[in-house]
């Protein structure tokens, strides 16, 4: 639920000027591990209208998360000012948004907020169960959960032929949920041909993967602080490898680069070695 | 029963960018991914086994068996995750593969060739999940049926699918309903759903009973605004439907204030 700030038919703590005199805030924190998803709410309420309200049972404070790409939508209503929320990491995936509210848990009548704006003075409500009185910052996250985890630095590429004819350097491409790597016609067959080898993969690494991902390190600077960086999925599982492996503060982007593929060169070498004394 | 295989990623991606040149394979009789793939690996097992026969009953001239056959997928696939019911490599395999025939059945290519913009994008949204949102998953001729029987699925019931049969009884209860954020909270669902139930002279089609629909499905996206609608029980969605639709009926046209 995309929230905007609006104009309520009653007054709301924490929307625009509603109630000058009282604060709502939530702060929102989210963590994964392998079965559950764990979102810890700490809401801090200063109107004692809401406070009052959920103490004795007629409000409760609510936690809404939505998920668009797992059809999820679901509130948890509780009276503890710290909560945490529990769910299972097989219903999200990608975008997660998270909302804090207090929420009527009955219908009220003479609702009036203490503090609220003087253009309320002497005006009361009628409050119905399920309606919003207070309204924190929302948050946004995201999560990666599939069938199978992205593991190998490779699966976050994509190699390709080039639909024109001829030779050409290898090109690539940022734009989508892979790094797209274009490779001529008469390349691309070789590469078909050889990368089911075990022996040879090494050198496949060194060649294709290793520059591409050195010009994905250089890319990713450019970017500098560009958001649109997250809504590919290679730059988040780039980054959670990166720090996976305790590279981000490493600045050498060739030395990061061979990092993050163990060492490439070294098994090319090695395997190259291997070669050169079967056939001697 | 053989456990369920799903894409393999780069293919489908490669797949779902060559619709345009397979575009004529489309009207085959028999499945030809392998042959597509030429000499690579396209997919792979999982460890998701269906608890009964993926077998869906073909359509026949006008009907189309969508509840039979949305019946059919959930009772295949009851304990399919959320997200691995959202991941387009299975439902793409399945459209592809195991569902061929009925995909061809249901979704037609042939009469959209003379427009092969038009049959790319039914092709797009029918055998493949386009984008990464719900609307998608609605559209894709397999997942549709699985999703379309989870958001309505009731296990109180005495027929857990009661609610499915209305929500399929015309097109247009889906599009107001499912396609809209409301449509994600299970309790507004199934109290819609009831409310309809209760009140069948919405269902009998025509324009108006199709207006008042949008315009309850309306009035309920604009008390969300208001009201955390996922607070409620179906009991209270129902209540606040069948006020709005009283008020409707009394004034003697499709709306009333909201």
């Amino acid at each position: 639920m995309r929230l905007s700030r609006r104009s309520y038919p009653h007054p709301v703590v924490g929307n625009l000027d509603d109630v000058p005199g009282a604060a709502f805030q939530a702060t929102i924190e989210m963590s994964v591990d392998q079965d559950n998803v764990y979102i810890d709410t700490n809401i801090q309420c200063s109107s004692t209208t809401v406070c009052g309200l959920v103490d004795d049972g007629r409000a409760a404070y609510a936690v809404h998360v939505e998920c668009t790409n797992t059809i999820f939508r679901r509130a948890y209503e509780f009276a503890e000012t710290s909560k945490r929320i529990t769910i299972p990491v097989s219903q999200l995936n990608d975008t997660v948004e998270v909302n804090v509210f207090a929420v009527a848990m009955h219908d009220i009548s003479s609702y009036a907020v203490e503090k609220s704006h003087p253009d309320y003075d002497g005006s009361s409500f009628d409050i119905r169960k399920g309606d919003i009185i207070a309204v924190g910052e929302g948050k946004t996250f995201t999560i990666e959960s599939r069938f199978d985890a992205l593991s190998r630095i490779g699966s976050i590429m994509l190699i390709e032929a080039s639909p024109d004819d001829g030779d050409m350097p290898m090109r690539i491409e940022f734009n989508g949920e892979k790094i797209r790597v274009i490779l001529s016609k008469a390349d691309f067959s070789a590469y078909k041909l050889l990368r089911h080898n075990e022996e040879l993969s090494g050198i496949l690494t060194t060649t294709i993967v290793l520059p591409v991902l050195l010009e994905t390190l250089y890319y990713i600077e450019g970017c500098g602080d560009d958001d649109e960086l997250d809504s590919l999925k290679w730059y988040r599982a780039l980054t959670r490898r990166i720090e996976a492996l305790g590279l981000s503060n490493e600045s050498e982007k060739l030395t990061k680069a061979q990092k993050l593929l163990e060492l490439p060169v070294k098994r090319t070498l090695s395997t190259a070695q291997s070669v050169a004394e079967s056939a001697s | 029963m053989k456990p369920l295989n799903i894409l393999k990623e780069n293919f489908a991606i490669k797949l779902a960018g060559s619709i345009s040149d397979n575009l004529t394979r489309y009207k085959r009789d028999k499945p030809w991914l392998a042959e597509f793939a030429g000499s690579s690996s396209w997919d792979f097992e999982t460890g998701l086994v269906p608890a009964e026969a993926l077998a869906l009953a073909m359509p026949d001239g006008d009907n189309l068996k969508d509840l039979e056959n949305a019946i059919r997928m959930h009772s295949a696939l009851p304990s399919l995750t959320p997200v691995q019911a959202r991941d387009p490599r299975l439902w793409t395999h399945l459209t592809h593969v195991e569902l061929w025939e009925y995909m061809r059945r249901r979704w037609p290519v042939e009469k959209h060739l003379s427009n092969k913009q038009r049959a790319r994008n039914i092709i797009e949204s029918r055998y493949f999940v386009a984008r990464n949102e719900s609307r998608a998953l609605l559209r894709n001729g397999a997942a549709r049926l699985w999703w379309l029987a989870k958001l309505s699925h009731d296990e109180t019931r005495d027929n857990p699918y009661e609610l499915t049969g209305i929500l399929l009884s015309t097109l247009d209860i889906t599009q107001q309903i499912l396609e809209r954020s409301l449509g994600r909270a299970p309790a507004i669902v199934h109290g819609f759903l009831e409310f309809l139930q209760i009140n069948p002279e919405l269902l009998g089609g025509g324009n108006v009973s199709r207006e008042r629909i949008r315009q309850l499905a309306k009035f309920l996206n604009l008390n969300g605004g208001v009201c955390l609608l996922d607070c409620l029980s179906d009991t209270n969605v129902i209540a606040m439907l069948q006020g709005e639709y009283d008020q409707m009926r009394a004034q003697g046209g499709a709306s009333a204030s909201a």
